[in-house]
């Protein structure tokens, strides 16, 4: 029986889950910029960025951060930006350096 | 007004990795080491400044310093492939001992440069207390390596290597000490731990919030 009643409830937070995964990749999102940067060598500065995008910016949905390719990719809300020079102002702010910013880069994978 | 002058002529540094956060950051650090424990949490107004409180405990005395800390990035140089810091640290407060208070300040300096592979670092500190004749000074200067190197999220892995100089210390042992040490680091969190050449461990803790 106690068997039979953990199975169910794996089998329904599994479900759950496929469910709001589901969900999360049917919600569409906006336009997704690349910022190549400088100055980024550790996680403190990859948590701060997130940190900062996620406080500041309603219209970014989400983040992704490379350590090694030096990259932030923003996934932007749908019909949401931000222009160059915030973003631009942002990053600065945080002190690290924007080698350039790419508009609709094609993101193929998460970074992280 | 003496006071005043000693402070801003006084250079301290403690042992501390990044003393600023990003801006609206709070960050926790506990540091516990052969001479003292420190538990230090400050708040970021912005991502070149950071204001919080400092408390520290010294291991062989009942001694109890609680000092308001201002610490200040000063200049930062980022590549592509790097990162160097030169950072303002500044604590004053009261010290507690017995039944004796005490006006306690620090002010240093401290430098690093870092990639994704290498690390090094140098503090300079000099500490002015009411209670000590002349101030302390000390400076510490750290190599590092990491064995591999992770993305963000990894656990990253660090070989470390510290050597303090205490000119003011009696015991020989205690003017030079070496500590080799691990640090982890994940996310929002790194934690180091050591053992330094006259058998003393370290253990410290960051976290960022």
């Amino acid at each position: 029986m106690i068997k039979k009643t953990l199975l169910l409830s794996l089998c329904a937070i599994f479900i759950n889950f496929s469910f709001a995964a589901e969900k999360a990749t049917e919600k569409k999102l906006g336009e997704t910029v690349l910022v190549n940067v400088k100055g980024l060598v550790c996680d403190f500065c990859a948590v701060g960025l997130k940190k900062t995008f996620g406080k500041k910016t309603p219209e970014v949905n989400s983040i992704d951060v490379s350590l090694k390719e030096q990259k932030i990719i923003l996934y932007f809300e749908k019909d949401k930006t931000l222009a160059d020079e915030k973003i631009t102002k942002l990053i600065k702010d945080n002190g690290y350096n924007i080698v350039s910013i790419v508009r609709n880069y094609k993101a193929e994978k998460s970074v992280e | 007004m003496l006071k005043i002058v000693l402070f801003l002529s006084t250079l301290l540094l403690a042992v501390q990795a990044r003393p600023v956060s990003y801006a609206g950051g709070w960050t926790l650090m506990s540091q516990n080491n052969w001479e003292s424990s420190v538990l230090h949490y400050h708040y970021s107004p912005t991502a070149f400044e950071s204001f919080g409180i400092s408390l520290e405990n010294y291991n062989e005395s009942d001694r109890y310093d609680t000092n308001l800390q201002f610490n200040k990035l000063l200049k930062r140089k980022n590549t592509r492939t790097s990162q160097a810091n030169l950072y303002l640290k500044t604590k004053a407060g009261l010290a507690f001992e017995g039944n004796n208070e005490y006006f306690n300040s620090h002010l240093g300096l401290a430098a690093d440069w870092e990639t994704r592979r290498y690390f090094t670092s140098y503090e300079t500190a000099l500490h002015y207390s009411d209670d000590l004749d002349n101030g302390s000074f000390h400076q510490q200067a750290r190599v590092g390596i990491a064995p591999y190197i992770g993305e963000f999220g990894d656990l990253h892995t660090w070989f470390m290597l510290q050597v303090e100089h205490h000119p003011e210390e009696e015991l020989d042992s205690e003017k030079f000490i070496i500590t080799p040490l691990v640090r982890f680091f994940k996310g929002a969190y790194l934690t180091e731990f050591g053992v330094n050449s006259n058998g003393n461990a370290m253990i410290n803790l960051i976290i960022r919030f």
